[in-house]
């Protein structure tokens, strides 16, 4: 059976990016990054982000990113399996204009892609705005970046709320990073493809028994809201509904979605039952099928659904800055990992801080 | 011979139960430690130390899993920690709290250890008070119920949580009259004996 799942970024090379001094990831299609706290992950992902392009809602978000972390010299380097793209950045002193160098390789070969930016702005929309040359800037030799990024860091609050009917189905339909949106996302795809929200609805009462259906209603004339109908034909609307049932929703809402290249997540943890974890995770299973997913991830629970290769541990370094290695290369796994789960292991030798433990190899025979 | 100690708490493990941070040497004894100084004749090497309770177990969806399954996989925690500590024995000591299954998949566990390390575990019958009273002669200790350990513990004047008292019975006592009915206390022991004396792994 041939295996259909499109390229993903396998390699990323950081250099001198926010707190990154000297950093490569090796990626897999669903990957979580974990670490303590202020370690790079969130910086990470809003890296890929700018480059993929924000493809709904807080763009601004993506830019000031951008133009907060960019330094002189910054560099980055991606790779997918067959194509690869670097970005050198120049700037001139902290406020000055800065120059960005874009380089490609196909198969070997240097693709056309170089082009040179002069300028202040966050290039926040990569492949929409026309730079001064006139040039789009082309990132696109890199499938994961051509087909965009979904960032999703979700606040329910922002998911209950009822959302704006959508009239046209199209490319650009989906949901903010917070969630904002999200009925209208399951209005629009039963509209489209009834059988599609009916499966959704038939996992999501297997998931959580005491309720009967998901219910979309009017909440005005041009908005729709969400709830649910209980076994006993209550009905609860969204700002009633527990945070994990919406979290579960708007993974699941991403598979009615354009699959974007970059699926990145924020703790998707936040307010699920420990026991639903390893139900959201293999929804970003099945996603990484069609995009790829990266996780910022502080629980355990989710890193147990993974392999050692999926996971890359960042720490920050005083010295060297973030620095990241595969769990799987971590010192003596092979025998730690036939005794934890790997969230087991990272917590078993976790310390919050540099993760001696788990890293340093003098602690190994 | 290098030493790693796991057991319940203080009782067994002495100054060792204390957080890392919180221990200064020299640690106060605990009957585990106690037991194997005795055994080897000098003050043994201990170089590590695991508490069951903090040994990490973090699994959601785990029902049905097969008896004993969790105490097998704190007991390969305990092993990996004694083998990163550099220990050539793991000497452990696991209440059976009267699940004959957890001492079952323990003793068997610890017969196949994963790596180069021998492995000797003791399984007191409910808790450890039952050998407590094995060692001052107690006949029958590791047939008595909770409550009956209780009440022989203190007709004996040690304390529920005495460590200092029940570390002195065992300091003081001969091991050589142990009652033979204390067979999990005389197993232990052969076992320790055998480990103390035997090729370092």
């Amino acid at each position: 059976m041939t295996d259909q799942r499109p390229d993903y970024l396998r390699r990323v090379e950081i250099e001198n990016f926010g707190c990154i001094t000297k950093c490569a990831l090796e990626l897999s299609p669903l990957h979580a990054l974990i670490g303590p706290n202020d370690s790079g992950k969130s910086t990470i992902l809003g890296l890929l982000d700018d480059l993929a392009g924000p493809k709904s809602g807080d763009a601004a978000m993506a830019s000031s990113n951008w133009s907060q972390k960019v330094k002189p010299n910054t560099r980055i380097r991606l790779s997918d399996s067959s194509s690869k793209l670097g970005v050198v950045v120049t700037k001139e002193g902290p406020e000055g204009p800065w120059n960005m160098e874009v380089t490609g390789e196909c198969a070997g070969t240097p693709a056309e892609t170089r082009l040179i930016h002069n300028g202040k702005d966050a290039p926040s929309r990569w492949r929409t705005q026309p730079y001064a040359n006139s040039s789009a800037l082309h990132v696109d030799i890199l499938r994961v970046l051509r087909d965009g990024a979904y960032f999703l860091r979700l606040d329910p609050d922002e998911m209950r709320k009822p959302a704006g009917l959508i009239a046209n189905w199209s490319s650009h339909v989906g949901f903010s990073p917070r969630g904002l949106g999200l009925p209208a996302v399951f209005d629009a795809t039963l509209t489209r493809d009834f059988q599609r929200v009916a499966d959704v609805n038939q996992a999501f009462t297997a998931l959580f028994p005491s309720v009967k259906q998901l219910t979309l209603f009017n909440a005005s004339s041009h908005e729709k809201g969400m709830g649910v109908m209980l076994l006993d034909g209550t009905e609860v609307k969204a700002d009633q509904m527990s945070e994990g049932m919406l979290y579960w929703l708007a993974f699941k809402a991403l598979e009615f979605l354009k699959p974007a290249g970059l699926i990145l997540v924020e703790e998707p943890e936040n307010g699920l039952h420990p026991a639903r974890i390893r139900e959201v995770v293999k929804v970003l299973r099945n996603l990484s099928t069609r995009s790829q997913v990266i996780l910022a991830t502080h629980s355990p629970l989710v890193i147990n659904e993974l392999e050692g290769d999926e996971v890359t541990v960042l720490t920050r370094d005083p010295v060297k800055g973030t620095q990241a290695t595969l769990l799987c290369d971590t010192p003596n796994y092979e025998e730690r990992s036939r005794v934890y789960q790997n969230g087991e292991l990272w917590l078993a030798y976790s310390d919050g801080d540099s993760e001696a433990a788990l890293l340093d190899p003098a602690v190994v025979d | 011979m290098r030493i790693f100690i796991a057991g319940e708490g203080s009782n067994e493990l002495g100054g060792w139960a204390k957080a890392p941070s919180d221990r200064v040497p020299p640690f106060e004894p605990g009957v585990l430690t106690t037991l194997v100084d005795r055994v080897a004749g000098t003050p043994a090497n201990v170089v590590g130390c695991a508490q069951w309770k903090n040994l990490t177990k973090f699994r959601a969806g785990e029902r049905g899993k097969p008896a004993g399954k969790g105490d097998i996989r704190s007991l390969r925690a305990a092993q990996l920690q004694a083998k990163e500590a550099g220990a050539n024995i793991l000497v452990a000591l696991r209440d059976t709290d009267g699940h004959a299954d957890r001492e079952a998949a323990l003793i068997a566990a610890a017969a196949t250890p994963p790596t180069a390390l021998r492995t000797v575990v003791g399984t007191p019958h409910l808790k450890l008070e039952a050998w407590i009273l094995a060692c001052a002669g107690t006949r029958r200790a590791e047939e008595m119920g909770s409550q009956g350990l209780t009440n022989a513990l203190t007709s004996l004047g040690i304390p529920q949580k005495g460590t200092a008292a029940m570390v002195d019975v065992v300091e003081n006592c001969d091991l050589t009259t142990i009652p033979p009915c204390a067979t999990r206390l005389h197993r232990f022991l052969d076992d320790l004996r055998a480990a103390l004396t035997g090729p370092t792994p």
